[in-house]
């Protein structure tokens, strides 16, 4: 394994921090961590950064214990949530940092290396720019390049997308997966964004409370959680409990419906969101959310009876 | 953003053993060593000389201290400090809120008048006072024809009100910006008329700063013993008193003892200060959204009235003060005539050119090292959270608390004998000023580093830099214009000190500030007016350039 945490444990009081996080990464990967505020993905990344001291557990990279290695030593860069800029600094002053002290190249030579990272993010000819007048997504990219320019053998990004506006968010996104695919470096992305950790990673790791509940690729976390957590946490869901206690998770968009004047299910709510229309049926005690694509599906209204098709179910 | 992105020190992981690891670790025992050695030492001092008389614990100090001749001085000091106090804090609040009621433009005004004559030189207006209303003095003497005897208590009341009034109108101003302004709207809004909102939203607002400029004021006037000295004539007051005992009979027990009574007044006013800074920062969130805006805010004409008269009067004193000192430098008054002469920048020149150039040294070399110091402390205390620095920090504040005459005397307590025999070197003098000032910087760095990315240095050791390479990469150079003013203001201060120094200084270290007072108390008017204008230029020269560089610094 090329990264290894195991049975990590770093309690800042009993109901905060984590507990026994154990996880392997190839070499390669493309590994969220997804969690709501407070669930210890930023504790968990700033232990391997070198930024916390672990309770107990151990650390492995290739094989190597960095558990003792101050953050200086440790062979691994982080992209922080508000990206930490040097502001006294330019925009190459940044970039060639962590290339003088981390690879310890003369001041000269750290400039042209840090040349070539800045075209790989596509800011050249920002070199001189003071980092305080560049936009929100030329700094994030300055972060990036900063951080791939001391040529980690791991990336750790907390948040790095999360202080951008929604279009820009999409298209960094879209970069960032690009750059990894292109270098082949292995990244640890920690982010409350499902989106983010469906769309980007290779496997997504759910964590919540301080544990870890779930780790796998996006497809079997959406399509088959491992609890009501992950299955509620991720993505919208129904969960229908039959008469044995035992559960089923049906997504809104797997359900389908048709009118019918003797159908079982009424249509209590109706909310257009542009891209789909979200429908709320009940019958009984059963209410379901029901999401439909497409101007076809936003035709029917509250009060109308329905029949309705599940194309999925899960149980849970 | 989780509670847990801020990252405690002892959380962090331990850096392994190496050249910068030992030099970080060097730097941090610096600063702890030399803030104990050179602040808490020297007072600890001071408190044991009270009880100690040759190695046996006793009272005598504080018996005697109660005797009738000096119930009479503590009289004389309470009565004297408090009516200038008192006075001196009416006046500031006057200005302040005459300040308050007008436009923008006249508020920076005032602001930044204050500012210039707060760095003004010590005993400039007893040098005024003396020299327009003194007994060859050019308004009663040569205008009036007079022969008035200017010494005695009331004048010590005058000039010590006067003198703390830069220093309260800048608190003030400070504290009465801080207000939310919304909550003055609201009150206008819900019906109260201007002349009530002042009196119920502003006044209590502002009166933990009220407070704080009054006991400020009663510390600073209890131990200042330069006015009484200067202008109080046969009236004599506790500071006097300890000025003369540590001077002449060097009953250093005695002189411990009255200092420790200065502590009481001092702390009061440090906890009233306290109150009102956190007061201000709490304040100062509602002031972001309405900014500044001017909106017209008036009080009823009387008030109004006098609030401009006291603050004309105030203006006409200072310029008064400050042309008659100059008057002073380039004439000599012998027979009722006003006679121009070079005469005492002359004798200036030829006497105390070496003193004056001594004086920028030590005020620079004290600069530089207080700044650095105090920028190093607030880094280790408030960026690394080491533990325990927070009581080193709290001990760089103690001279601030304590009264200077009161350091002044612990440094010679603390610096007679070996190891640390230090009496009458250079460095003494140097130590004293610089350790007097660490909080300057101190606190102006712990206000800047709230503003700066707590995560700045974790992105450099990130980057592969030290503990000692980000000190030298990231956080001197993010702070260099916090440096900047703190060099000024602790430079400032340095160049016009007396109190702290006047006992450790020799005839061959003697400074500026100094040579003025002495002059002052020998009759010599005419040279101390020149070097009042001297001290007066260097200070308002180096501030410019200061802002100059701060200006560029902000594109």
């Amino acid at each position: 394994m090329f990264l290894e945490l195991i049975n990590l444990t770093k309690l800042f009081d009993k109901d905060n921090g984590i507990e026994d996080v154990s996880l392997s990464i190839k070499e390669g990967e493309f590994i969220t961590i997804l969690g709501p505020s407070g669930c210890g993905k930023t504790t968990t990344l700033n232990l391997i950064g070198g930024f916390l001291k672990a309770d107990s557990g151990e650390i492995m990279l290739e094989g190597q214990s960095i558990l003792d290695l101050p953050p200086e030593k440790r062979p691994l860069s982080t992209v922080f949530q508000s990206y930490a800029l040097f502001p006294h600094m330019n925009l190459i002053e940044n970039v060639s940092y962590g290339i003088r002290f981390s690879r310890n190249e003369r001041k000269k030579k750290a400039m042209e290396i840090a040349k070539e990272y800045i075209e790989i993010v596509g800011l050249s000819g920002y070199e001189k720019s003071k980092v305080g007048n560049l936009s929100g997504g030329q700094q994030q990219r300055v972060a990036l390049a900063r951080a791939m320019a001391t040529n980690p053998k791991l990336l750790l990004l907390d948040e790095p997308l999360s202080n951008l506006d929604a279009n820009l968010r999409v298209k960094m996104r879209n970069e960032l997966k690009e750059l990894q695919r292109r270098l082949n470096i292995t990244m640890i992305f920690v982010t409350h964004d499902q989106e983010e950790a469906l769309s980007l990673s290779d496997r997504t790791v759910v964590m919540n409370r301080g544990h870890v509940v779930q780790v796998d690729t996006p497809e079997n976390i959406y399509f088959s959680p491992i609890n009501e957590y992950t299955g509620s946490f991720i993505g919208k869901s129904n969960i229908i409990e039959d008469n044995r206690g035992e559960k089923t998770l049906i997504r809104p968009e797997d359900i389908n419906m048709s009118l019918n004047s003797d159908g079982e299910y009424r249509i209590t709510a109706r909310i257009f969101m542009g891209q789909y229309t979200e429908y709320i049926v009940k019958n009984g005690d059963v209410s379901l959310n029901i999401t439909l694509m497409g101007k076809e599906n936003t035709v029917y209204n509250i009060g109308d009876s329905v029949d309705i098709e599940i194309l999925y179910k899960v149980p849970i | 953003m989780t509670s847990n992105t801020v990252i405690k020190s002892k959380e962090r992981v331990k850096n392994t053993l190496s050249l910068d690891y030992i030099i970080d670790k060097a730097i941090l025992w610096t600063v702890i060593v030399s803030l104990l050695t050179f602040i808490l030492y020297p007072i600890i001092r001071v408190i044991s000389t009270s009880f100690y008389n040759k190695g046996v614990f006793t009272l005598d100090n504080y018996v005697v201290l109660f005797n009738a001749r000096n119930i009479k001085l503590i009289k004389n000091s309470v009565f004297v400090v408090s009516l200038s106090s008192l006075l001196g804090t009416i006046i500031s609040l006057s200005i302040a809120l005459f300040a308050f009621v007008g436009k923008m433009k006249k508020k920076k005004g005032i602001y930044k008048s204050m500012l210039f004559t707060m760095v003004s030189p010590p005993f400039v207006s007893s040098l005024a006072l003396i020299t327009l209303f003194g007994r060859r003095g050019f308004i009663t003497s040569n205008l009036l024809g007079l022969s008035v005897n200017p010494y005695g208590w009331p004048g010590i009341v005058l000039l010590q009100a006067l003198g703390k009034v830069p220093l309260g109108v800048i608190m003030l101003i400070t504290a009465i910006n801080a207000i939310d302004q919304r909550q003055i709207l609201a009150s206008r809004d819900l019906g109260a008329t201007s002349f009530k909102t002042l009196k119920n939203i502003l006044l209590p607002g502002i009166l933990p700063t009220i407070l704080s400029v009054l006991f400020l004021s009663f510390t600073m006037n209890l131990a200042d013993f330069g006015t009484p000295i200067i202008i109080g004539g046969k009236f004599k007051m506790l500071a006097t008193e300890i000025y003369m005992t540590i001077f002449s009979s060097s009953n250093l027990g005695k002189a411990a003892a009255m200092n420790v009574l200065l502590i009481p007044p001092a702390v009061l006013a440090f906890l009233f200060y306290k109150k009102s800074m956190d007061n201000i920062s709490n304040k100062s969130e509602g002031l972001k959204t309405l900014g500044n805006q001017s909106y017209g805010f008036d009080v009823p004409l009387p008030l109004k009235f006098f609030l401009g008269i006291v603050t004309v009067s105030f203006f006409i004193i200072s310029i008064l003060k400050y042309g008659t000192i100059f008057l002073t430098a380039i004439s000599i008054n012998p027979s009722g005539k006003i006679m121009f002469t070079l005469e005492h920048i002359k004798k200036v020149k030829m006497a105390y050119v070496p003193v004056i150039i001594r004086s920028i040294n030590f005020a620079i070399i004290a600069g530089v090292v207080s700044s650095v110091v105090g920028i190093l402390l607030s880094y280790y205390t408030h960026r690394r959270k080491i533990a325990g620095m927070k009581y080193v920090e709290f001990v760089s504040a103690l001279p601030y608390i304590i009264p200077g005459i009161f350091f002044g005397l612990g440094y010679i307590v603390a610096f007679k004998s070996r190891p640390l025999l230090l009496t009458g070197t250079t460095a003494i003098v140097v130590l004293n000023i610089t350790f007097r000032h660490i909080s300057v910087a101190n606190k102006a760095a712990n206000a800047a580093f709230t503003t700066i990315d707590t995560r700045l240095e974790d992105a450099s050791r990130d980057l592969g830099a030290s503990h000692f390479k980000s000190i030298i990469n990231i956080v001197f150079p993010i702070l260099k214009p916090i440096f900047l003013t703190s060099f000024i203001n602790t430079f400032s201060a340095n160049m016009t000190t007396v109190g702290a120094i006047i006992f450790l200084v020799s005839p061959r270290n003697v400074v500026a500030s100094i040579v003025m007072f002495k002059e002052i108390i020998n009759g010599g008017y005419g040279q101390a007016s020149v070097m009042a204008g001297i001290l007066i230029l260097i200070t308002v020269g180096i501030n410019l350039v200061a802002v100059k560089l701060l200006d560029k610094e902000e594109i």
